[in-house]
């Protein structure tokens, strides 16, 4: 039988989600590479789009199919040609409507969180989280909500350019000042604390990923806070304090000279090291683990070729074989963030917000709060038992939410204008809704027993006991925690 | 594909709660329960720790009252508790009214008072000196808290132990968390459990089923494994915690607000003896900045909030008979500012009393009441013990640990706890 929508879904949603591959697809197709689109199937778009944003529904990833592999990675790196003014105008809505007070904690979480599940430029939204974990900075000790909202404008801002730029502004960020007690930095004290870690986690690592020697000195790091000194902040923004700046000459990563913070900064990304570290890094949160020095390689050569353009190297990643792989295909963990999202965005739920921060921090993912500097571990570590169930229960929350303060989510539109005469039909869609997900046989039949107990009839009744109850099962599988 | 080493170590490392391996869940089944069995009795070396935050900064100077001392006056002309209402301890320090029953315990010798705790270069954002109590330290950032880092040194002694601590509330605090050990944090009872649908109840026992029987298999990939089996410990090790508490029949009428009930839930999975030492739960509210006795939310309210939910736990706990096993401890971020603001409030500042609650304790004032003439460049009081001497006391001398290890250094202990 045909289902249709039920009342319950809000248009907004609905359309917010539709849209969301809209306007600019006839530019992209325009350039569509026909080669590739043969391989480039259903479940290869899926997975760009759980790993280059945070998942979406069947139709999103069948439009990027459409595209080509090169189409839509191009489609979704191309973010500024996508129009995304209505998520702008609908977070400005949702601001005054909600009261939103973005002077707090818990508020700032939900504006990004917004952005994260409404936007048209996913890639965008992806990125800006790569870079907080990168440059890791926590409001428990910057302690002002509108600072790290501002940074959070910088990760976005610069996501995709050039590497230096990037650091650079991150060096001059107040939070980041803060919270590396850089505004301590002065001509007779030099305090190491940011020199320290923009070599170590920001820029070169400790040890260089394919020759395994050290990337630096500790001398390197004394001299590079002394280039430091007097920056600073006032009044909120950043302020270069000539008067407490150590003029002194200074041998940084080989080089000798009067240099400022910016000349170390040059330095330090012009280093193979900062290039292979930098890959390595990108590579192994949106590929797979370890990955093959000749990955490494061909991105650092890109990021040379390019004047170190965070855009060339993530098109490179995003176009590589290997990156479509099976070693890739669900290879790594879903963070808090990309369960919740991912699976808010996959529904098309309607959720109220407020109830997400709650269980994103059981989930040991406070977004503007990471453990330390060296932001999010990942993979396994987001796995324990006190994690799993609250993985499990936001499920259950996510697949009973008809209403009230949790908001909604309106199976019925996962199983608009198709028809399921099997139960086993019925499964398969909503295992590909959720991933793909990819189940043994035995495992699939459990779901179409379950769901044909006492007799398979798509009603309404069905839909809203057995559709939801399976949902909930399915993202309470092992497989859905993988991304 | 999987990355082995990673896999390894966190397999290892995750003794407690994750149940890495499925011989330790053999290990919970009826019959043969080493676990169950030791913890029932819940006497001996059973010895637990109930930490109570005030959260927003709690007012020390308006909670343990220096009634004897014109300068409280003074400072606090609106604020101040009339001599008359203070329940005295000495002809100096006394209580504020709203703790009767705290009074009471205090005369029977079961509250230590510690006064003037804090620590140097006092933070007064709450995020970060927060941060510092729960970490214990003030000079660095830190991942793991105190406790937690207390249940990673000890984690061979909760073998089998499924729930070594647990955390009443929303979220986790820095605390619990430790390299190892995993602590969940248990908002109410009912949550505490792999929810269904609440409005079809006939489905639950399939859909657990369901559940079971998936996450029981094993998979070809490791990572699948890992999170099947790590499912499976979490369902299980929740549902066991449900059967346990249900050995809870305490005629002891809580009051209804969330901390008292929350001390309740504790004495419940006390209860259910499967061995959780350590139990943390938190009330809010303190950041009293304006009409701090008269709000709507008010600080005297709190102070009896607490009283009163801290005196029907106690009377749990004694006629549960295990009183003697629990130590209870208060602390917040911050104490305040000596003077009252303009708005009827208070702003942030530093030291301030702790509590240590139970019958194993040394009642009676410990350290020294800070000074009201010598305070710091903001006008805040001066501390007179390391907030860390409080942690190094119960460490060392209630749960047996070495302070050394988890504090990073040693720290003077306090004579609170009976020998």
């Amino acid at each position: 039988m045909t289902v249709t929508a039920g009342e319950t879904l809000t248009r907004r949603a609905f359309l917010d989600r539709t849209l969301l591959l809209g306007s600019a697809l006839g530019a992209a197709r325009a350039t569509l590479a026909h080669a590739q689109t043969a391989q480039f199937d259903r479940d290869a778009a899926a997975h760009l789009l759980r790993r280059a944003g945070f998942a979406g529904t069947l139709e999103e990833s069948d439009r990027l199919a459409a595209l080509g592999r090169e189409g839509a990675v191009d489609y979704l790196l191309n973010y500024e040609q996508i129009d995304d003014s209505a998520m702008e105008r609908g977070l400005e809505k949702y601001i005054q409507s909600q009261n939103l007070n973005l002077t707090q904690f818990r508020p700032i979480q939900i504006w990004w969180l917004y952005r994260m599940i409404y936007t048209k430029r996913p890639l965008l939204e992806k990125m800006t989280l790569f870079w907080h974990g990168h440059f890791a900075t926590a409001i428990k000790k910057v302690t002002v909500a509108p600072l790290m909202l501002q940074q959070n404008e910088t990760l976005r801002r610069f996501a995709l350019r050039s590497f230096e730029t990037l650091t650079l502004e991150v060096a001059k960020d107040p939070a980041m000042i803060l919270w590396l007690d850089n505004n301590t930095n002065i001509k007779d004290a030099p305090n190491e604390n940011f020199a320290r870690e923009l070599f170590e986690l920001f820029t070169l690592g400790i040890r260089d990923p394919i020759t395994g020697q050290p990337a630096y000195t500790e001398k390197d790091i004394k001299e590079a806070a002394r280039a430091f000194t007097g920056w600073t902040i006032r009044r909120g923004q950043f302020y270069f304090n000539a008067s407490q700046h150590d003029d002194g000459p200074k041998t940084v990563l080989g080089r000798t000279g009067n240099w400022n913070g910016n000349d170390v900064i040059a330095f330090a990304v012009a280093e193979r090291s900062t290039a292979r570290f930098l890959a390595k890094k990108l590579w192994e949160f949106f590929a797979y683990p370890n990955p093959e020095p000749t990955i490494i390689e061909a991105l650092a050569d890109v990021y040379f070729a390019n004047q170190y353009s965070i855009k060339a190297v993530m098109r490179a990643l995003f176009l590589r074989e290997e990156f479509y792989s099976e070693r890739a295909r669900f290879a790594l963990i879903k963070s808090p963030i990309e369960l919740v999202v991912g699976a808010i965005r996959q529904l098309r739920a309607d959720l109220n917000l407020r109830v997400l921060p709650g269980p994103l921090s059981l989930m040991e993912q406070d977004l503007f709060n990471p453990p330390d500097v060296s932001g999010w571990a990942g993979g396994l570590h987001w796995i324990n038992t006190a994690t799993m169930l609250v993985r499990y229960n936001f499920a259950n929350l996510l697949a009973t939410a008809r209403g009230g303060t949790v908001g909604v989510f309106a199976p019925e539109s996962l199983l608009q204008g198709k028809s399921f005469p099997m139960p086993g039909e019925l499964v398969d869609h909503l295992l590909q809704v959720l991933g793909p997900l990819r189940l043994s046989e035995s495992t699939r039949q459990l779901f179409v027993d379950y769901l044909a107990e006492g007799g398979f009839q798509l009603n309404a009744q069905t839909i809203d006991n057995k559709v939801r109850g399976l949902i909930h099962l399915m993202m309470a599988l092992p497989h859905y925690q993988r991304n | 594909m999987l990355n082995r080493r990673e896999f390894l170590k966190r397999g290892i490392t995750f003794v407690s709660l994750s149940l890495a391996s499925r011989s330790m869940l053999m290990q919970v089944t009826p019959g043969h329960d080493t676990v169950f069995g030791q913890a029932s009795t819940l006497s001996g070396n059973s010895r637990l720790l109930v930490v109570i935050q005030l959260n927003g900064g709690n007012d020390g100077l308006n909670t343990v009252i220096p009634y004897g001392t014109g300068l409280y006056y003074d400072a606090r002309p609106k604020l101040a508790v009339p001599p008359t209402e203070i329940l005295p301890i000495t002809g100096q320090i006394g209580l504020h009214p709203k703790f009767t029953n705290l009074k009471k315990l205090y005369d029977a010798g079961r509250v230590a008072i510690v006064q003037g705790v804090g620590y140097p270069n006092a933070n007064r954002s709450h995020f970060r000196s927060t941060d510092i109590w729960m970490t214990a330290n003030p000079d660095t950032i830190e991942k793991t808290g105190w406790l937690g880092r207390y249940l990673d040194e000890s984690i061979a002694r909760f073998h089998g132990v499924k729930l070594p601590a647990a955390n009443i509330g929303g979220t986790l605090p820095l605390t619990l968390v430790g390299e190892k050990v995993v602590v969940p944090s248990i908002a109410s009872l009912e949550g505490y459990q792999f929810l269904t649908d609440a409005r079809y109840p006939q489905e639950r026992e399939k859909r657990i089923q369901l559940f079971r029987t998936i996450n029981g298999q094993s998979f070809e990939n490791a990572y699948l494994d890992y999170l099947a089996q790590t499912g499976l410990g979490a369902q299980q090790s929740a549902e066991e915690l449900q059967t346990a508490v249900k050995k809870y029949n305490s005629k002891i009428e809580y009051p209804t607000d969330p901390f008292a009930q929350g001390l309740k839930l504790i004495a419940q999975i006390i209860a259910g003896g499967i061995g959780t030492q350590i139990l943390y739960v938190t009330i809010g509210g303190f950041d009293t900045h304006a009409e701090q006795n008269t709000a709507r939310v008010n600080h005297p309210m709190l102070l009896e909030t607490v009283d009163k939910g801290l005196d029907a736990f106690y009377r749990d706990i004694s006629q549960m008979g295990v009183a003697d096993d629990i130590v209870m401890m208060t602390f917040s971020e911050f104490g305040r500012r000596v003077r009252e603001n303009g708005s009827l409030g208070t702003d942030h500042g530093t030291a301030a009393p702790m509590f240590v609650i139970g019958d194993r304790v040394k009642g009676g004032l410990h350290g020294e009441h800070p000074s009201l003439t010598k305070l710091d460049d903001n006008g805040d009081l001066i501390y007179t013990v390391d907030f860390r001497s409080v942690y190094a006391t119960i460490l060392e001398d209630w749960l047996g640990a070495d302070s050394q290890a988890i504090l990073g250094k040693r720290f003077e202990k306090l004579g609170f706890l009976k020998q």
